[in-house]
């Protein structure tokens, strides 16, 4: 399915640049050859079969879509895994998603110093090591050839695995399908009018569900050119902005906010569309952003498990609104007993939409409480007004937005409870100014106790993104009868 | 290098940290510390905002090409490295 969609963009804009990474650029046959290498050897070499997990633990590169769209050909399923993460959060995605291979760099592995176990039979391969066949595989197998041969997929088989926030201590994993990859990239490129002639800035990283979507998939089905960003920087993101003519940029609230906070006034004359997602957009930035670059900064809301729900498109929707569903998204809001509420009532989002997840892996009861009658229930509070457009006014499930990545402060009190020296743990997201949250840890410790040996014990444990950043001690944590942290 | 000068632009830099970054440890606290990834987790959110913060703070544009991660997470290689911008607009100023 998907490499249908690839092959039919391949054939429509074959010299078509599709990916510019500042040293190359790569046009949508090469793309389509080097992804052939790619499959020769998840094929030949490494014997991936059907329904087999693939990690993909690489920054956003070439190597990572050539990567995913060759696992997507052969069948398997691609789990894009946080670059930051420590040894033991990755073997816990090893075991939950059932991961086989792990596609890595040689940057990547020195962060650990040396290469992680590879009992249980899981392969790590170096990407920068590997030499992948390509001109063979251009001469050997033309475009046509490989549309004949496809047929291994159907829409509903599994082609993605992808984390989002838990509950429970631990991150859920999101499983999506091919038919969810290819309309969910689909809805979006109709409301944003995607071309060939769009160009984006893709810096927010493909292991986070927006980055994926909506900086590499919907791209690459529309014969666009992606300018591909390692890490970002504020100077850089500038400049490409701006060198590139890029049309379309998908960023965060720390984003814009640094990019706000470091340019001076310029123009963006190409910018088409500049989206924010991840965290709440506040209307002081966006004036703040307007101001700066005469280019309206617009907010998308969305979920790992549904996909894009709405953008902000239109300039008369109401102030702090996300905008409205786009096209074959069904929302609602409901109240605590289901029942739908009406304009001004403030209740659950929850959505239906073919870019929808069936369910988290392995988490049956789970599945069974946020999945109904085909929507989801996002745990966002929010509202409609009588035009439709939506307003998010809370949060049902806790989390802290740190870094932009969703984290659950269960995570974190786990692992700070299981330091012999501490015996009380409490930890909470406090709001920043660039749109994030910052964690603060509140300890009652068993003896005497510094706020670096928390730090480097932590480290050993948690992506540095989970580390907290403010670690306070206290005699006592107040709680009410029933256990529950009393605010303070 | 003038040693009173680099001390003065390191104890400007841990005032950025703990400004910038909304850590909760004083000056001293930081002063033993040679590694900022003792501190806390130096993610790249932080780096990016200790650049931003370092920027302001010295009046020096940090330019991507120059930009070695490392270099912020080593507190003596950070300041050697500041120390070094600052120079230089120091003299370009002068000259101009």
């Amino acid at each position: 399915m998907i490499e249908d969609s690839v092959a039919a963009v391949v054939r429509k804009y074959p010299e078509h640049v599709a990916i510019s990474d500042g040293l190359k650029t790569i046009t949508y046959c090469e793309l389509y050859s080097q992804k052939q290498g790619y499959v020769q050897y998840l094929r030949q070499v490494l014997h991936i079969q059907k329904g087999e997990r693939i990690a993909l633990f690489l920054p956003n590169c070439v190597e990572f879509i050539f990567l995913f769209f060759a696992i997507a050909d052969v069948g398997a399923i691609a789990v894009p895994l946080n670059i930051h993460l420590k040894e033991n959060e990755l073997q816990y995605y090893i075991v939950k998603c059932g991961i086989t291979v792990v596609v890595t760099n040689s940057e990547l592995l020195t962060q650990w110093g040396e290469m992680p176990s590879q009992g249980q039979g899981i392969k790590f391969i170096l990407i920068d090591r590997l030499e992948i066949p390509r001109k063979k595989m251009r001469d050997m197998l033309s475009p046509e050839d490989d549309l004949h041969r496809s047929g291994i997929n159907s829409v509903d088989t599994e082609v993605l695995y992808i984390s989002t926030s838990g509950s429970t201590g631990r991150p859920h994993i999101v499983s999506r399908m091919h038919t969810n990859i290819v309309s969910g990239g689909e809805n979006v490129a109709k409301a944003l009018e995607i071309t060939s002639y769009d160009r984006f800035l893709s810096v927010t990283p493909f292991f986070h569900a927006n980055g994926f979507s909506n900086c590499m998939i919907l791209p690459l089905l529309k014969g666009s050119t992606i300018v591909l960003m390692k890490h970002f920087s504020p100077r850089e993101t500038l400049h490409l902005l701006k060198e590139k003519d890029i049309t379309i940029f998908f960023g965060s609230p720390f984003i814009f906010s640094t990019l706000t906070d470091v340019a001076d006034q310029i123009s963006l004359p190409s910018l088409r569309f500049c989206l924010s997602t991840g965290a709440p957009l506040t209307e002081d930035l966006k004036r703040r952003f307007f101001d700066k670059f005469s280019v309206r900064l617009r907010q998308l809301y969305g979920a790992s498990e549904t996909g894009t729900v709405s953008i902000e498109l239109q300039n008369q929707h109401g102030e702090g609104s996300v905008g409205t569903p786009i096209d074959n998204i069904q929302l609602k809001i409901i109240d605590d007993n289901g029942f739908e509420l009406h304009p001004f009532e403030t209740g659950e989002i929850i959505v239906k939409s073919p870019a929808m997840t069936k369910g988290y892996v392995d988490e049956p009861d789970l599945n069974r409480k946020v999945f109904h009658n085909g929507y989801f229930r996002t745990g966002d509070l929010g509202m409609l007004d009588d035009c439709g457009s939506i307003f998010i006014v809370g949060r049902k499930k806790k989390f802290i937005n740190a870094s932009g990545v969703k984290v659950d402060p269960v995570e974190i009190e786990t692992v700070l409870l299981s330091f012999h020296k501490v015996r009380e743990a409490h930890v909470v997201g406090m709001k920043n100014d660039r749109g994030t949250e910052i964690i603060k840890a509140t300890l009652v410790t068993q003896q005497d106790c510094t706020v670096q040996e928390i730090i480097m014990y932590c480290k050993d444990k948690l992506a540095d993104f989970k580390i907290p950043r403010i670690i306070e001690f206290k005699d006592s944590i107040p709680r009410d009868v029933m256990g529950k942290v009393i605010l303070y | 290098m003038d040693l009173s000068s680099r001390e003065k632009i390191k104890d400007r830099i841990k005032r950025v940290i703990i400004r910038d970054l909304q850590i909760n440890l004083r000056e001293d606290e930081i002063r033993s510390m040679k590694k900022l990834d003792d501190l806390f987790g130096m993610d790249s959110v932080a780096i990016i905002e200790l650049i931003i913060g370092l920027e302001k703070e010295f009046n020096i544009a940090i330019q991507p090409g120059y930009l070695d991660y490392k270099i912020f997470r080593d507190l003596d290689a950070l300041t050697d490295f500041i120390n070094k911008l600052v120079s230089v607009k120091k003299g370009s100023d002068s000259s101009s």
